[in-house]
C-alpha cells in the first residue's frame, strides 16, 4: 500500500517535471531572444504552468499520504526508532497540506534517516536464523545433559 | 539490493535540502517569492530569462533525478525484501 502510493505520487511528479522540461526553456529562451513575452508564449505558459502545478500538487499529495502510511507502520513495529516514525508522519501532513517550505527538508530527513537505517539494519533471515542457531544449540545442551 | 536503495533514499534526502536551498534562496533573491509568482508568466519568464541556464536547470534537474532516485529506493528496497538474501 505504502508503494502504490509513493508510485503513484512520483509518477505524477515526473510527468510533470517532463512536461516542464521539454515546453518550458523554449518559451524562455523566446523571451530571452525577444526581450518581451508574446501573447502567444504568455498563452502557452499558463497552460504549462498549470499542467506542472496539478502535478506538484498530486504528487505531494499521494507521496505525503505514503509516508503517512509508513510514519503509522514505523510506529506500530519495535524495531524502528519510534522517532523516525513520527518525523515520517510530520512529513506526511506537511506534504498532504503542501506545506512546501517545510515539506521539502522534513522529507529529506525522515528519507536519509531511513536510507540510514536500512544501510545499517540487519536481514530479518539473519535474525531468524540465529534465533534458531540459539535454540539448536539449546536444544543439543539439554540432550548432552 | 538492499544497499542500493538505502543508498537511494540517502541521496534522495540530500537532493530535497538541494532544492530547499534553491527555492530557498536563489529564487527570493531573484524577486520571485510565491507560487503565484511561478505560475505568473508576467513574473517567472523574464526572471529566468535574464539569468544564464544554470538558473532555470537545478528546478527540473533536481526534480527529476530525485524523484528517480524514490523510486529506484522504493524497488530496491522491495526487491530486497521479497527475495531476502
Amino acid at each position: 500500500m505504502i508503494c502504490l502510493f509513493a508510485v503513484v505520487g512520483v509518477t505524477i511528479y515526473l510527468i510533470g517535471h517532463f512536461v516542464n522540461v521539454a515546453w518550458a526553456p523554449p518559451l524562455i529562451g523566446e523571451v530571452a531572444r525577444s526581450g518581451t513575452i508574446a501573447p502567444a508564449i504568455a498563452s502557452q505558459y499558463a497552460v504549462l504552468a498549470n499542467i506542472y502545478n496539478a502535478a506538484m500538487l498530486g504528487g505531494t499529495l499521494f507521496t505525503g499520504v505514503a509516508l503517512l502510511i509508513f510514519g503509522i507502520y514505523i510506529l506500530r513495529t519495535r524495531s524502528h526508532p519510534r522517532a523516525l516514525g513520527a518525523l515520517a508522519l510530520a512529513a506526511g501532513v506537511c506534504d498532504v497540506v503542501t506545506f512546501m517550505p517545510l515539506a521539502l527538508p522534513l522529507t529529506g530527513s525522515a528519507l536519509i534517516w531511513l536510507g540510514a537505517v536500512m544501510l545499517f539494519a540487519r536481514d530479518e533471515n539473519v535474525d531468524r536464523l540465529d534465533d534458531h542457531a540459539h535454540l539448536v544449540a539449546g536444544r543439543d545442551a539439554e540432550i548432552l545433559e | 539490493m538492499m544497499r542500493v536503495g538505502a543508498a537511494a533514499l540517502v541521496a534522495q534526502g540530500i537532493g530535497l535540502f538541494a532544492l530547499t536551498i534553491y527555492f530557498g534562496v536563489l529564487f527570493p533573491s531573484a524577486g520571485l517569492t510565491s507560487p503565484g509568482d511561478f505560475a505568473d508568466a508576467g513574473k517567472y519568464l523574464p526572471v529566468v530569462a535574464a539569468h544564464p541556464s544554470w538558473f532555470y536547470i537545478p528546478e527540473w534537474a533536481l526534480g527529476v533525478v530525485n524523484d528517480g532516485l524514490f523510486l529506484i529506493g522504493l524497488a530496491c528496497g522491495g526487491v530486497a525484501r521479497a527475495r531476502p538474501t
